[in-house]
């Protein structure tokens, strides 16, 4: 069984937060190590994963909140983790081989994606003509329903 | 209570025939079948903040399997719904990619909803509360 102290783990996740490099050679690690301990590296590969997105996301949001706009789109930390908890244990169940840095490079996409998504909303949303003229036809169109 | 049969502006037939005649020819069939599922269901998609409330404007985002490419990369379509009168009008379809930059996509919308304005204001000149 691997083993890691308090401050090693302490070490490890300051250096993963300083640099993105350092994950992707985590994940090829963790592929070799899972035969030591697949309970213990989940974990821990969970931790550094979740400060990680964490840390994404955070540095998007607070992006975010230069918009002014009370926008109900929010990140979804929880779904994320949630998925890659299933992925992982997937993958322990069926005994597959897998690309970490791949993963990790998808998961992260998928946070850029929404991301992406949400500031394109914010483009359409923060537009005053846009709404100016979405209220003007929406108060012809009651008025006439579509006749 | 269905909602109507979506209301098509000009504007909006022009994209449309213009993706699917000359750029993703394709893909025609499958786009439309989700035009068509917005009557079905007009709450899919994002929904724009800020636009009062019943009244939505709503942005789906479209991948084109037949050309792999991905939501991220593909249609954007909007439309303005009001849920109590349940009237549907589709007001953009555009390839996200196709634009520069997000300055443009709104100008396009500007576009798009001032000729909506005008076509409304030319088919019911006279309107019932107007002075």
């Amino acid at each position: 069984m691997s083993t890691i102290t308090l401050d090693e783990y302490k070490a490890l996740t300051a250096k993963i937060s300083a640099d993105s490099d350092v994950v992707a050679s985590l994940g090829k690690s963790v592929a070799v190590s899972m035969s030591f301990s697949s309970v213990f590296i989940r974990s821990l590969f969970l931790v550094i994963l979740s400060h990680r997105l964490l840390k994404s996301m955070n540095r998007m949001e607070s992006a975010c909140f230069t918009c002014n706009i009370n926008c109900n789109i929010t990140f979804d930390f929880k779904n994320k983790l949630e998925e890659i908890v299933t992925t992982w244990d997937e993958v322990i169940k069926n005994k597959e081989q897998i690309n970490f840095p791949k993963l990790i490079l998808r998961w992260e996409n998928d946070l850029l994606e929404q991301f992406e998504n949400k500031l394109e909303n914010y483009w359409i949303a923060s537009d005053k003509e846009i709404k100016d003229f979405a209220h003007s036809i929406s108060d012809k169109l009651n008025k006439h329903a579509l006749q | 209570m269905p909602f109507n049969e979506p209301f098509r502006a000009t504007c909006f037939t022009k994209q449309y025939d213009y993706l699917f005649n000359s750029k993703f020819p394709k893909s025609k069939n499958s786009v439309k079948a989700i035009i068509d599922g917005i009557i079905i269901n007009p709450l899919q998609g994002d929904r724009f903040p800020g636009f009062g409330q019943n009244t939505h404007i709503r942005k789906l985002r479209i991948g084109l399997k037949e050309y792999h490419i991905s939501k991220r990369d593909g249609l954007r379509l909007i439309w303005l719904l009001n849920e109590d009168k349940k009237w549907i009008l589709m007001v953009s379809l555009y390839h996200e990619r196709e634009y520069k930059r997000e300055q443009i996509i709104q100008e396009m919308i500007r576009d798009n909803l001032r000729s909506i304005i005008s076509y409304i204001e030319t088919r019911y000149p006279q309107s019932p509360t107007s002075e």
